[in-house]
């Protein structure tokens, strides 16, 4: 081979490397990872393919990629980001086009992302900005990611793909949502300080919705919902009739999305039960305490019983003074579908008084899990609910079977109503008005009272409830006819459509983009079980918990492409060692019992000195005051308790120790030393044949 | 047909030679102890809690530093060894072309790795019993470590073809690979730009995607580009092309 030729070769194999490293071309990946997290999920596919050929997609990737500016986490990230942008870019094939700007300090690259409204950050030069985000633009329509976070690696795709599916949809800018509900919850838009207030004022959480959705509110007793409604959010139907559970069966077969909450015990509904309790203007309609869309269920192959709540002793919330009540749930991560992009990062949803469904297959729909509770969990009766909330549960017997707290329906809906629309109920008079409470349920705090600010995992009892008796539930007529407490102030039965709409009402959805999210509870929406309070007690938009979050993801899927559920979520799997904590697990349950029991002598110890007059009050604040004998026994017992934490810690180490000893060795030492056992053995062998010889 | 033949027999007398002298089992003692011993002292590797062996200072991370010093000690024999014994003429007078010569050598010292690569799989062990670990990774680690180790013996190949002593060869070889795998290391990259105009950072960049770690890195993830693979199979054609120009040369 002569030098020519040689350098000619070089060459081309230079190309080549060019052509497929650089442009991509002829360039396959095989992703071997278990859960594919380097590959474009179904949903993202399904979104590029939908573009419109005549309306192209540009994604202008902002990444400043100056090792003096961005902060080495960031720059990081900017590789499996530009490769992500490639591959959606590549299956866009042509429709989307990849533009990778650098933006330097002073450039026109930056005039570019200041337009974009990417966020700007201090480099570490102190002096220049960096910048890290994506504009997703189509014809018209902008979406942009003003910051893409390191640690929202999982989402990342969700994110591109949701900015995609906006900015391809016709739809107009404002996504009409509608809220359905036996309580006030919407409030009026807007209040003008200084006026009476007519009506409570809306939640939290719906003026959160106001920002970036038209919320309408739909009645009740409606039995067809606008049509430019996109999605319904139904939110504690107590008392709901047929006519209007199908006019929510009929919006869903016409293609929108249902999000609905119900729940066995609603303390928010009890407390506008009690307007001079709860200050909140003038007395709303009383709706009963429990709700249910029977019909609906059935048909969408959902069972749930409106008098069970979850008791769960893993995830039960502490409300302040070390009590802990079963039926609120905190659920963590093990108990969240973190494969989920809407929820794998969320950390703590928590539940009040929430109820459980199980789900039975109906052709056509695909149920997906997205709340479930603990295994150390059973079912109370709603009547015993007030009673484990004041004092401890005696008889409680795990079920050992986790619960669906919430879920998530998708595919092709049939109609609850196969004869069409229902008859018009008639309303039973006055209609049974539901126990009001006296007393608020702990854990409600008035907005007004002044009451401690919940930490991370704990919400303020508030006053606890003086002296409560168990309120008799609310005797509900047997079979899945919707309990007839119909909302004061309903619209006249003579408002319900007449019979013969048969021609008109759908049958069975369109396609198979049905989507329903169902929560056993409603309670978790509200200001005080999801957000901060001040001084004064009333709500900050400053969550407490994962609930709202949630939410506002499940909108922002809802009011996007269906597509967008099959988008996955890339969490990068981490695996621990499972075997370690076995481990500790096993030392830890040997030593409990005896820990405990030296607790326990410990508090007697106490105990007695107490009864044998040794406490004074000072202050309101109960002070031992032993004599030195007991002082003497106290020490030892405190040390005896200290010794037995120590030897188990102790046993725990030598036990690991011993574990990572055995694995060094065999790893280092084991082969080396088989590689020169052999050496040896041949090299004696070749020495005596050549002996022989 | 034959030529194959011709090949196996160099391939087959090289690889004797290995396991017939103490060099392949002190190679083999080295490499593990030094891969293990990394991973499990310098790494701390049971304290990490990961059942992975692809995070940063896990398994994977080391073998690039163990292949710097390692790789070019086995090599650079391939050919200065032959220019010391004088048997270069006898070889380049066989009736064999250079190329049977140079793959059979070459196959030779990348079994010698294949073997020592092999013998790591107590760490394998060692992460399924300890966690539930993806295979996934493991597997496209193993290659891409692999890929790695051939590369450097490539260079190394090129390097012992042209010189006569060993340990200019060994120190040339380990010096480049020295280069190939700094200067694609993202911190050494970024510490480059950091003092250099901003004119020549396109420069700088098609620097990186010239070396060893930019297309090491996310092969041990588990993500197997062909654009990756490519780099490693056509860094050891190259090389090996260059050590036929030499020997040719050196043969006219």
């Amino acid at each position: 081979m002569s030098a020519l030729s040689l350098l000619n070769v070089i060459g081309i194999i230079v190309v080549v490397n060019y052509i497929v490293g650089h442009l991509n071309i002829l360039n396959p990946k095989f992703d071997l990872t278990e859960k594919n997290i380097y590959t474009l999920s179904d949903g993202t596919k399904r979104i590029i393919s939908r573009i419109n050929p005549d309306e192209p997609v540009t994604l202008r990737f902002y990444a400043t990629e100056d090792g003096r500016i961005m902060p080495q986490e960031a720059l990081n990230y900017v590789t499996p980001v530009r490769d992500l942008l490639m591959e959606i870019e590549k299956e866009g094939r042509g429709k989307i086009k990849l533009e990778r700007i650098d933006p330097r300090p002073s450039t026109e690259d930056e005039d570019k992302a200041i337009a974009d409204d990417i966020t700007s950050f201090n480099g570490m030069d102190g002096t220049s900005k960096f910048y890290l985000g994506l504009a997703i633009e189509a014809v018209d329509r902008k979406e942009i990611i003003p910051l893409l976070n390191p640690n929202d690696e999982a989402s990342l795709e969700y994110y591109i793909a949701r900015g995609i599916s906006k900015v391809t949809s016709n739809e107009g800018s404002r996504v009409v949502v509608g809220v359905m509900s036996a309580m006030p919850i919407a409030g009026p838009a807007m209040n003008f300080p200084g006026m009476p207030q007519r009506t409570p004022p809306p939640w939290m959480f719906i003026q959160h919705l106001r920002q970036d959705y038209d919320v309408r509110e739909v009645s009740m007793s409606s039995d067809t919902i606008d049509a430019d409604v996109k999605i319904l959010l139904v939110i504690h139907p107590g008392g709901i009739t047929n006519a209007a559970q199908f006019a929510i069966d009929q919006f869903l077969l016409k293609g929108g999305k249902v999000i609905a909450m119900v729940d066995p015990r609603c303390m928010v509904s009890e407390a506008y039960n009690n307007p001079n309790q709860m200050q909140m203007g003038m007395a709303p309609p009383s709706a009963p305490q429990d709700s249910d869309l029977p019909e609906l269920f059935k048909a969408w192959g959902v069972e749930y019983n409106k008098h069970q709540l979850v008791a769960d002793m893993t995830y039960r919330v502490t409300v302040g003074r070390g009590k802990s009540v079963p039926t609120f749930l905190s659920v963590d991560r093990a108990g969240i579908n973190t494969s989920e992009p809407i929820a794998n990062a969320l950390e703590k949803v928590q539940m009040f008084c929430t109820g459980a469904f199980s789900i039975s297959a109906k052709e056509g729909i695909t149920a997906t899990r997205l709340l479930e509770s603990s295994e150390n969990s059973s079912f109370i009766d709603s009547s015993e609910a007030e009673k484990v909330q004041n004092e401890e549960m005696t008889n409680f017997q795990p079920e050992g079977k986790k619960k669906i707290l919430a879920l998530r329906l998708t595919g092709t809906f049939t109609t609850a109503f196969p004869e069409g629309a229902p008859k018009p109920e008639a309303m039973p008079p006055g209609g049974p008005k539901p126990p009001g409470i006296p007393g608020l349920p702990p854990g409600l705090t008035l907005p007004g009272a002044p009451g401690e600010t919940g930490g991370e995992d704990k919400k303020d009892a508030g006053a606890p409830a003086a002296a409560t008796t168990p309120a008799p539930a609310a005797a509900a007529p047997a079979g899945a006819a919707p309990a007839g407490a119909a909302p004061a102030g309903a619209a006249p039965a003579g408002a319900a459509p007449a019979a013969p709409v048969a021609p008109e009402a759908l049958k069975k959805s369109a396609n198979s983009e049905g989507m329903v999210f169902l929560f056993a509870d409603a309670d978790m929406l509200y200001d005080v079980f999801a957000l901060q309070r001040d001084q004064s007690g009333r709500a900050v938009p400053i969550p407490i918990n994962s609930n709202i979050p949630m939410m506002l993801n499940i909108m922002e899927m809802a009011s996007g492409s269906s597509d967008l559920v099959a988008v996955r979520s890339r969490a990068s799997s981490h695996r621990e060692f499972t075997k370690m904590n076995e481990l500790m697990s096993s030392v830890e349950a040997k030593y409990r019992p005896v820990i405990e029991e030296q607790n326990a002598a410990l508090n007697k110890i106490v105990g007695d000195i107490a009864s044998l007059s040794g406490a004074k009050q000072e202050q309101g604040v109960v002070f031992l005051n032993p004599n030195k004998q007991q002082l003497q026994q106290l020490k030892d017992k405190q040390l005896e308790i200290q010794k037995k934490k120590r030897d188990a810690e102790k046993e725990l180490k030598k036990q690991k120790d011993h574990l990572e000893m055995i694995i060094t060795t065999l790893n280092m030492a084991a082969v080396p030393l088989l590689v020169v056992a052999i050496g040896l053995v041949l090299a004696m062998r070749r020495h005596s044949i050549q002996a022989a010889h | 047909m034959s030529s194959w033949k011709n090949t196996f027999a160099v391939y087959k007398r090289e690889l004797l030679g290995y396991f017939n002298s103490p060099l392949a089992y002190i190679i083999l003692v080295i490499f593990l102890l030094a891969v293990q011993g990394f991973t499990f002292i310098v790494g701390g590797f049971l304290n990490r809690d990961s059942a992975s062996l692809s995070y940063q200072m896990g398994f994977f991370s080391w073998h690039p530093w163990i292949y710097l010093m390692l790789v070019p000690a086995v090599g650079m024999r391939l050919w200065s060894e032959e220019h010391r014994l004088g048997t270069m003429e006898l070889l380049m007078t066989m009736p064999i072309s250079p190329w049977h010569a140079i793959l059979g050598k070459y196959f030779a010292a990348a079994t010698v790795w294949a073997l020592a690569l092999a013998l790591t799989f107590p760490i394998v062990w060692t992460v399924f019993y300890l966690g539930e670990p993806d295979p996934g990774p493991i597997v496209s680690g193993y290659i891409a470590s692999y890929l790695y180790a051939l590369a450097c013996l490539a260079i190394t190949s090129a390097v012992s073809a042209f010189t006569r002593s060993q340990v200019i060869c060994f120190i040339i070889s380990v010096t480049i690979c020295l280069v190939l795998f700094l200067m694609g290391l993202q911190q050494v990259v970024d510490s480059v730009l950091k003092v250099t105009p901003d004119s020549l950072t396109g420069v700088v960049k098609i620097i990186a995607q010239l070396c060893f770690m930019t297309h090491y890195e996310y092969m041990t993830k588990g993500l197997l580009v062909f654009r990756d693979v490519l780099y490693f199979v056509s860094v050891i054609a190259v090389c090996l092309m260059i050590t036929h120009h030499a020997l040719q040369s050196k043969r006219a």
